[in-house]
């Protein structure tokens, strides 16, 4: 059995649209050994890109974050959220100035509204087990 | 180690029972001994002399080998006194901290001390909201939440004293008592052990915090420490954002497991029951800079 004294973790989400619409989102765990194998980038204002997530994050200037296409992974664990009709919405990330700021706060408290619901969920818990359970075994 | 029986008492369960090894004598057994009160006043084949019940090991009531009869080398702590909820479930959590920030750029932090400290006979264990963390921006955002409870052992919440501003009161956790019954004295050589992991969404451990000294094997552990009055050891559980901009928005919500365990080397070690802490925090960009 494997003990990693610096385990990192994140969630990657990624949005299923229907006729436009966010209609389901595939909520992938991953753990990394945060002592190994883990590349890291230094924000310059443009975008930090991952398959496994439709939001793409912007590398604010100076700021580090880990990159994470180019770190090997432990372990992963995955689950569906199907979003209800009343939280769905057509609206995307705007990416290029100028943005549409009351679309892009309207898209973001949709996308807020989605993580305070599948983070309490019951998947989202035995999913977070198991991808422990995952580590632990190594 | 296991318990010396009041029949059949041989040398080599003597030898054993107190650490040695080989051939040794009687003697040379009460020296490695330690001081330990008779629950018997009766040993087959041997007169007590009534001076057992406050032998230590530097007696030599022990050198007839029928005096040994019960003997046990190593001991129990006394159960620890608990203050908060404890348990291993994320419903079971002794803290809620959370941090949310909005800002065009900002990021978030939320983390909690958990700490060892001597205080007379007893080894005690605490719980501070960390208050001295930064975020980003430090001025001049948008709006800022922060937020901290506990839960005492029947689950009701409970405020911290103090302020996000200012600092806040540390929370006693639990205790042990580390009186020696024999001497009255603190049990020697004490040490004491915290460690910390996360069981549920992505978190982490602060390194640092002002008036702390965190970690040792590692931030999520203390290694084993001799519990200090005044320099105190812990660990500091944490959730951590990213640096968000441009409309994005970073929340962790992770729940971290805090094991305490408290040792001495004629005493069982004694690991206390789970504490859970529950840390949310919540950076939002509302803009483009």
């Amino acid at each position: 059995m494997a003990h990693y004294n610096n385990l990192v973790t994140e969630e990657f989400v990624k949005e299923t649209r229907t006729s436009g619409a966010v209609t389901s989102l595939t909520i992938k765990l991953v753990a990394y050994d945060g002592d190994n194998n883990m590349t890291s980038v230094t924000g310059d204002g443009n975008y930090l890109v991952h398959d496994d997530s439709t939001w793409q994050y912007l590398g604010v200037t100076d700021q580090t974050y880990y990159d994470w296409e180019n770190c090997t992974a432990l372990a992963s664990q995955s689950f569906t959220y199907t979003v209800p009709e009343a939280d769905q919405t057509s609206l995307t990330q705007s990416t290029s100035h100028p943005h549409n700021t009351s679309e892009q706060l309207e898209y973001q408290a949709k996308r807020k509204v989605w993580y305070d619901v599948w983070g309490e969920s019951e998947d989202c818990r035995t999913a977070w087990t198991a991808l422990y359970s995952a580590v632990e075994a190594l | 180690m296991a318990q010396i029986p009041t029949s059949s008492i041989t040398m080599a369960a003597i030898i054993a029972e107190v650490g040695l090894s080989g051939s040794k004598t009687l003697d040379e057994c009460r020296a490695a001994s330690i001081a330990y009160t008779m629950s018997s006043t009766g040993v087959p084949g041997h007169t007590r002399d009534g001076t057992e019940q406050t032998n230590t090991n530097a007696a030599n009531w022990n050198n007839t080998m029928a005096e040994w009869a019960g003997y046990v080398h190593t001991q129990d702590f006394p159960s620890p006194d608990y203050y908060v909820r404890t348990g291993t479930a994320e419903s079971a959590f002794c803290v809620q901290n959370s941090m949310s920030i909005t800002d065009a750029e900002s990021a978030a932090v939320s983390d909690t001390v958990f700490y060892m400290k001597l205080t007379g006979m007893y080894v005690e264990f605490y719980m501070d909201i960390d208050h001295t963390k930064q975020y980003t921006p430090l001025f001049g955002e948008t709006s800022i939440s922060r937020t901290a409870s506990w839960r005492n052992t029947s689950g009701t919440s409970q405020s911290f004293s103090g302020s996000f501003s200012s600092g806040f009161t540390p929370v006693r956790i639990a205790r042990v008592n580390c009186e020696d019954g024999s001497s009255g004295n603190l049990i020697g050589s004490i040490t004491a052990s915290i460690s910390s992991s996360v069981f549920s969404g992505t978190g982490t451990h602060d390194a640092a915090v002002s008036g702390y000294t965190i970690g040792d094997g590692g931030s999520s552990a203390t290694g084993s420490r001799t519990p200090h009055t005044s320099t105190l050891y812990g660990v500091a559980p944490a959730a951590w954002t990213l640096v968000t901009g441009c409309f994005s928005q970073d929340v962790k919500n992770p729940f971290h497991r805090v094991v305490c365990k408290v040792n001495a080397p004629t005493y069982n070690e004694i690991t206390l029951n789970t504490f859970v802490a529950d840390h949310y925090a919540a950076a939002v960009s509302d803009g483009c800079v």
